[in-house]
């Protein structure tokens, strides 16, 4: 502990717990991952296989729809993400009940990646070669059999790929919305860090989310490995 | 009187691409019998396909009617409004033609018994008798210990027949092969042609064949469409139109036209100047079945003092029956010639004339 108290004694004297300790901040961090990943997944896939089913030549083809889900999309996309926090801070009240915490943040993080997610979403699975939808159509699949057999078991390991992209991406998003009180590490790095001066602090939340990176990027690309059947 | 399975009557397809519209299929009927096995042939871009996918309304039409097994599936006069049968219906229906494809398009992230069973979702059969089902498909193409393979780790042959498996699970009547053995080598096109023949006398399929390759319909096809520019432009039965093609498409599609070419090219031609041009002729002499028996060179000579030499000769085979090709030349009197091209005519041989003139060009 000594050579820890004498290099970093900024980090130290943080503590593990406590409202601003490291587990606390890793705690906060991993939480507003997940919760966003599942609630802009969710919403993300919708979207994505929503585009490509509506799609000119898609299997429900519907100008309509088509049009709802791309404007949303890009509309959503073409907003920075640190605005996007401020901007929806009203919608967040009203959804949580407070704009501060981990909680309070996973609004604008699920609205800030599902639109980056359904644009990936969609480019994989438009990417299922159309004749496994034909040859499936000529078996007589309905629609829900073509996006569950066809369209997201085949874009599976593809599928993987970018939701690794997204969380790593979701990642870095959430170290921005710790800036304005969802706590986690960026916060950590932010507010005992650089506006403390207190750079071994800066130093060891940024290690600390680098780590979490290389880890979700070894999952993905072991998962992605082991559910790939094709000969691509 | 032979019942109809499939009957496309005046069928338009026509796409918007890039601003302009393009016709794919130009008012083609097209009737198939129970039992055929009905080759649809023609060069690649000529609306084969498109006009195949009518059939189970993968593709719509622009205009015309389609019925299978009695059914209206699709009817539309070109400035009426379309009739069509329902959606939950059309999947019911579907199940009924099975479809096997080019690049196979098996689902490669579920086993081969996996991909069989996925064609049998909707059936209404106990899970323990859909495996069996599949089992015994997979049994029927010879693939039984390959069911929990995935289609990666087969070859292309093995994968189309994974692929007629899964067509046949809903036992069909109809199977629609579109260029079915022109991604496989030619020992694995034998082997899938061999089963759709098999599959075709025992299980009485209704077989529609697209290809471009003349050698598979050769080997199963009983009766042939030819496709030009979304246009049928020759039909018959296969014999028929491979030994008296009328179109030049048709001609250039078989061979012919390159056997001619290759006759006259054979000859010598400074030989061919110095010929009485009323006294020889070259002869393009084509049997079928088993009718050649005769030694015709020396018949010709003795009967009808008609000097044969041969130029070359080719026997196909067209469906098990033989079909003979000759070029000859023939020497002697018109007469004689004449007599003799009668006597070839009256036992059977098909004969095409062609003077010096017509040779040397």
């Amino acid at each position: 502990m000594t050579w820890f108290a004498k290099n970093l004694p900024n980090v130290v004297h943080l503590g593990w717990f406590g409202q601003n300790g490291w587990l606390t901040s890793i705690g906060q961090t991993l939480y507003m991952t997940f919760w966003a990943a599942i609630f802009g997944g969710i919403l993300g896939l919708i979207f994505g296989v929503g585009l490509v089913l509506t799609d000119k030549r898609g299997i429900a083809e519907n100008r309509f729809w088509f049009n709802f889900f791309d404007k949303v999309v890009s509309l959503f996309r073409a907003v920075p993400f640190i605005i996007l926090l401020a901007f929806i801070a009203p919608v967040t009240q009203s959804i949580v009940g407070t704009q501060i915490g981990p909680t309070a943040a996973l609004v604008p993080l699920s609205l800030g990646v599902f639109p980056f997610y359904a644009r990936q979403v969609q480019a994989a699975i438009a990417g299922v070669d159309r004749g496994k939808i034909e040859a499936a159509q000529s078996v007589g699949a309905t629609t829900t059999d073509l996006i569950f057999d066809v369209y997201l078991r085949e874009a599976s390991s593809e599928l993987i790929r970018v939701t690794t992209v997204t969380l790593i991406s979701l990642i870095g998003l959430t170290a921005m919305a710790g800036a304005i009180g969802g706590g986690g590490l960026g916060n950590t790095a932010i507010a005992y860090g650089y506006n403390q001066f207190s750079n071994d602090v800066t130093f060891v939340a940024t290690f600390l989310v680098l780590i979490l990176v290389v880890v979700v990027q070894l999952c993905g690309d072991l998962l992605a490995k082991a559910t790939s059947h094709s000969s691509r | 009187m032979v019942e109809k399975v499939i009957s496309l009557e005046h069928i338009d397809v026509s796409f918007d691409q890039a601003g302009a519209t393009v016709q794919a299929v130009k008012d083609v009927s097209l009737e198939v019998e129970k039992g055929d096995i009905y080759g649809v042939v023609g060069y690649s871009g000529a609306g084969k396909s498109t006009l195949v996918r009518v059939i189970n309304l993968l593709q719509m039409p622009t205009a015309g009617k389609v019925v299978v097994n009695g059914e209206v599936f699709f009817e539309k006069a070109k400035d009426g409004q379309a009739k069509q049968i329902g959606a939950t219906e059309l999947r019911t229906k579907r199940r009924n033609i099975g479809m096997i494809f080019q690049h196979f398009n098996l689902l490669e992230e579920k086993t081969v018994i996996r991909n069989v069973e996925f064609a049998l979702k909707h059936s209404k059969k106990k899970p323990a008798e859909v495996t069996a089902q599949a089992e015994r498909l997979l049994k029927l193409v010879g693939l039984e210990d390959r069911k929990d393979f995935y289609p990666a780790q087969l070859s292309g042959g093995q994968q189309q027949r994974v692929a007629i498996a899964r067509a046949l699970a809903n036992d069909p009547e109809i199977l629609i092969s579109d260029e079915a053995t022109s991604a496989l080598d030619p020992n694995s096109t034998v082997q899938i042609l061999d089963l759709l023949k098999k599959l075709n006398s025992e299980l009485n399929l209704t077989i529609v064949l697209i290809t471009h390759q003349m050698e598979a319909v050769k080997q199963i096809a009983d009766k042939i469409a030819v496709m030009s520019e979304g246009e049928v432009i020759e039909r018959g039965d296969l014999v028929d139109v491979f030994t008296h093609p009328k179109q030049q498409l048709t001609k250039e599609l078989i061979g012919t036209d390159g056997e001619l070419n290759k006759a006259i090219h054979l000859l010598d031609r400074d030989a061919i100047q110095n010929v009485n041009h009323e006294e020889w002729e070259l002869a393009h002499l084509t049997y079928t079945g088993r009718v050649v028996v005769e030694p015709i060179a020396a018949k010709l000579y003795k009967d009808f003092s008609v000097e044969v030499s041969i130029i070359f000769g080719n026997v196909d085979e067209l469906r098990e029956t033989p079909v003979g090709t000759l070029f000859v030349t023939l020497k002697g009197s018109t007469a004689d010639r004449q007599a003799a091209v009668k006597y070839l005519r009256d036992s059977g041989v098909d004969v095409e004339e062609f003077n010096s003139r017509e040779v040397i060009g």
